[in-house]
């Protein structure tokens, strides 16, 4: 297994292989065994911009470290992250667009604002603005998010942070999740007593609640049924054409995490 | 082409013909940019746009989807003629899920009306752009759009739960996922902002954000541009993220204090429009102290805080009715958008004003610089000759300043064919090639709004002869 130490290796070496299996030191990767490629040794910060509420940073980070240096500025990723999620790097929730507990905040694609990745053919190709909101252009990079690499391989991305809330945004909840959680489903009218910041998401109907929890005594938890690498293959037929279409645009000749999208 | 054949489709009183219709369709509230369409259509459903799309596809005819027509960038000007499919009758709301805080509705539904519905739920759709009050909720998707709350509640695919969409072969394809998370490749995340290039969105199931119990607002003045530009990056970086931050300069002052007898403090040359929400009360005013005390630091020379919802609609009177009021100054206003670190707003206003001076033109900034995204309004009387050519000069001299201070081209108006030159300022051709990849995903034959977004599409330029600078 190959771990560049720079961008520009990457591009060359991604360009000369026709195998190109991703390693992130993800507890949720599982195809890390045959990976032939890993992204740990592009783990710097290449801009600190936290009085723009930015930070480009390249995506073999490891969480902990980004969010320690970020705590020690009053600054945080805004998306909340469990305990087993801290030594993954930025590239493995990247690759799944892994929902957190906190959906307050939206998913990574609603706080990624660029991202450059590597195409198939080692291009480096750049989607988004290093500002806070922009509308130019495709958002290729919010495919990249959630495409398990299949598409291209994020390199480099900037990220909107923000001020580091240390303290409960509300008042606090009795009830521990997954106790909490079912409260809610079973008695909508609690969610009257609820301070209105809590809830982002809630489906009574289907069980799942995405719910942002804070406080002492309590963690968050995420509840979807749609999470997970086996089900991709119920996608609906037009969408699964699509995909299969947008695979041939981005990489041909499918080197780029073959079965890591569990339909091509 | 025979466009006869759309009457198999739809019923008479759907089917605009004639100079006036034609008139009244060839653009958007970008108007330097001009084209007739052949004919415009109004479908009452999914199945009727579907219909028409096909019939389009079949015979090879471009085809425009167009909301209120509010657009600022010229997104849903008919570029190669053909069909506008107008979403004027596309206004139902279908279905209001208080309990999973959402709602579905048809596209053409004005984005303003979505709160009235469901205000008495205690529920709102965040995404407020000024137009707000007309500007559709297919046109908020195409253009992903943001406002004033933007900063804090997120622009409109942050919203976004689902969408029906009609793609150019006419198929109609259900993207998203009501979980608001869905696996795969993410769709909503790629047609919310595509300027309605990859298909016609007609229903779409939409977040509903839960109103804040407490906010509280403020108009803070300042003496000069540069202290208020200044403190707008230092409030963020003390650890506040305000509901909305906005800001106004003399020019708008100006022209609101003749259009609607505002007072403001005579020293006054800037003003930030500050408001906090949340849960909690006495964080919300604490929020709110913090703000005011970095505001002293950078020289504020008066802050009003509203007292109640009559005082805050006041405040906001300054920020709402301000790019209306302008008509006061002159008979016409170009409005520019871009994008700019917020660090950076002090340099660009600067440059904004000194490239206004320059060209003789009359400048205004009314914008949203919490985000660091600009408005400037270029004001002038186009019965000058040669005044609009400057107008344009003065709008590319600002593109490229944005680009060289980090930014981006555009924040919520979009490219549209406005900015289609200014493309390659910001990217490579490499990335311009992957963009055109997606594009060809979902319209190989580029009949879908052809001409926007990506310059240099085929069949494009030759056109563009023609309805470039139409009203020049």
């Amino acid at each position: 297994m190959v771990a560049p130490t720079t961008i520009s290796s990457l591009c060359e070496w991604v360009n000369s292989n026709s195998n190109v299996q991703i390693s992130c030191e993800s507890p949720y990767d599982i195809l890390e065994e045959s990976a032939t490629l890993s992204l740990e040794n592009l783990n710097q910060i290449e801009e600190w911009r936290l009085e723009d509420q930015l930070i480009k940073v390249q995506s073999g980070i490891k969480l902990s470290d980004l969010n320690k240096k970020l705590q020690a500025e009053g600054f945080e990723i805004p998306i909340g992250l469990n305990e087993a999620d801290q030594n993954a790097s930025l590239a493995s929730f990247l690759s799944i667009n892994l929902p957190h507990w906190n959906m307050q905040a939206g998913t990574w694609r609603d706080w990624i604002t660029a991202i450059r990745f590597v195409s198939a053919d080692g291009r480096l190709i750049r989607s988004g603005a290093d500002v806070v909101k922009s509308v130019t252009g495709f958002d290729l990079h919010k495919l990249i998010i959630g495409s398990r690499f299949t598409l291209g391989i994020p390199v480099s991305v900037t990220i909107v942070v923000r001020p580091f809330q240390n303290k409960p945004t509300y008042p606090p909840i009795h009830a521990d999740l997954p106790e909490g959680c079912q409260l809610i489903v079973a008695d909508p009218s609690y969610l009257k007593t609820l301070p209105p910041s809590t809830i982002q998401h809630l489906n009574l109907e289907s069980k799942l609640a995405l719910v942002q929890w804070t406080g002492d005594n309590h963690k968050g938890s995420v509840w979807t049924s749609n999470h997970g690498i086996f089900n991709l293959p119920t996608f609906p037929p037009p969408i699964a054409t699509l995909m299969h279409k947008l695979k041939e645009e981005f990489d041909p000749h499918h080197k780029l995490n073959p079965g890591g999208m569990g339909i091509f | 082409m025979d466009f006869s054949q759309l009457h198999h489709l739809l019923k008479p009183d759907q089917i605009l013909t004639g100079a006036a219709a034609m008139r009244g369709y060839d653009c958007d509230a970008y108007t330097v940019d001009r084209s007739a369409p052949a004919v415009v259509v109004l479908p009452e459903s999914t199945q009727e746009v579907a219909e028409v799309v096909t019939w389009c596809h079949h015979n090879k005819v471009p085809f425009t989807a167009r909301g209120a027509g509010t657009g600022l960038s010229g997104g849903a000007l008919p570029a190669l003629g053909g069909v506008v499919i107008s979403t004027k009758r596309l206004t139902k709301i279908l279905a209001v899920d208080a309990e999973n805080h959402r709602l579905k509705a048809q596209t053409g539904i004005a984005n303003r009306k979505i709160s009235d519905e469901v205000q008495h739920l205690g529920l709102h759709f965040a995404p407020d752009p000024s137009s707000q009050s007309v500007a559709t909720l297919g046109g908020n998707i195409a253009e992903n759009a943001g406002g004033p709350h933007t900063l804090k509640y997120g622009v409109t695919v942050q919203h976004i739960l689902g969408l029906t969409t009609v793609l150019p072969n006419g198929e109609i394809v259900e993207f998203g996922n009501l979980t608001g998370h869905e696996p795969g490749f993410d769709w909503l995340g790629i047609l919310c902002g595509s300027e309605g290039t990859l298909g016609i969105v007609t229903e779409a199931w939409v977040k509903l954000t839960p109103l804040p119990l407490h906010v509280a607002t403020a108009l803070i003045s300042f003496p000069s541009i540069r202290s208020a530009t200044e403190c707008v990056a230092s409030i963020i970086a003390n650890g506040v993220l305000p509901a909305a931050l906005e800001m106004m300069d003399k020019g708008i002052m100006d022209a609101v204090r003749e259009a609607f007898n505002l007072q403001f403090h005579p020293d006054s040359l800037a003003l930030l429009l500050v408001e906090c929400d949340g849960a909690i009360q006495d964080q919300v005013e604490a929020e709110l102290k913090t703000i005011q005390q970095v505001c002293e630091q950078f020289g504020c020379i008066e802050t009003t805080i509203a007292a109640n919802e009559k005082e805050r609609a006041k405040l906001w009177m300054a920020r709402k009715k301000g790019v209306g009021a302008m008509g006061r100054l002159a008979p016409t206003i170009v409005t520019h958008d871009c994008v700019i670190p917020r660090s950076k707003l002090p340099e660009m206003l600067d440059f904004v004003n000194a490239v206004g001076a320059k060209h003789g033109l009359g400048v205004a900034n009314i914008f949203h610089a919490g985000d660091g995204n600009l408005h400037p309004f270029f004001y002038f009387d186009d019965r000058k000759p040669g005044v609009i050519k400057k107008v344009v000069e003065a709008g590319e001299e600002i593109i490229r300043k944005c680009i060289t201070l980090g930014g981006s081209i555009t924040g919520e108006h979009g490219v549209g064919v406005e900015k289609l030159d200014a493309m390659p300022l910001m990217f490579t051709p490499d990335d311009l090639n992957y963009q055109f990849k997606l594009k060809a995903v979902f319209d190989p034959e580029s009949t879908c709004n052809p001409c926007k977004v990506l310059p240099n599409q085929k069949s494009c330029n030759e056109h563009r002869q023609r309805w470039r600078g139409t009203a020049w």
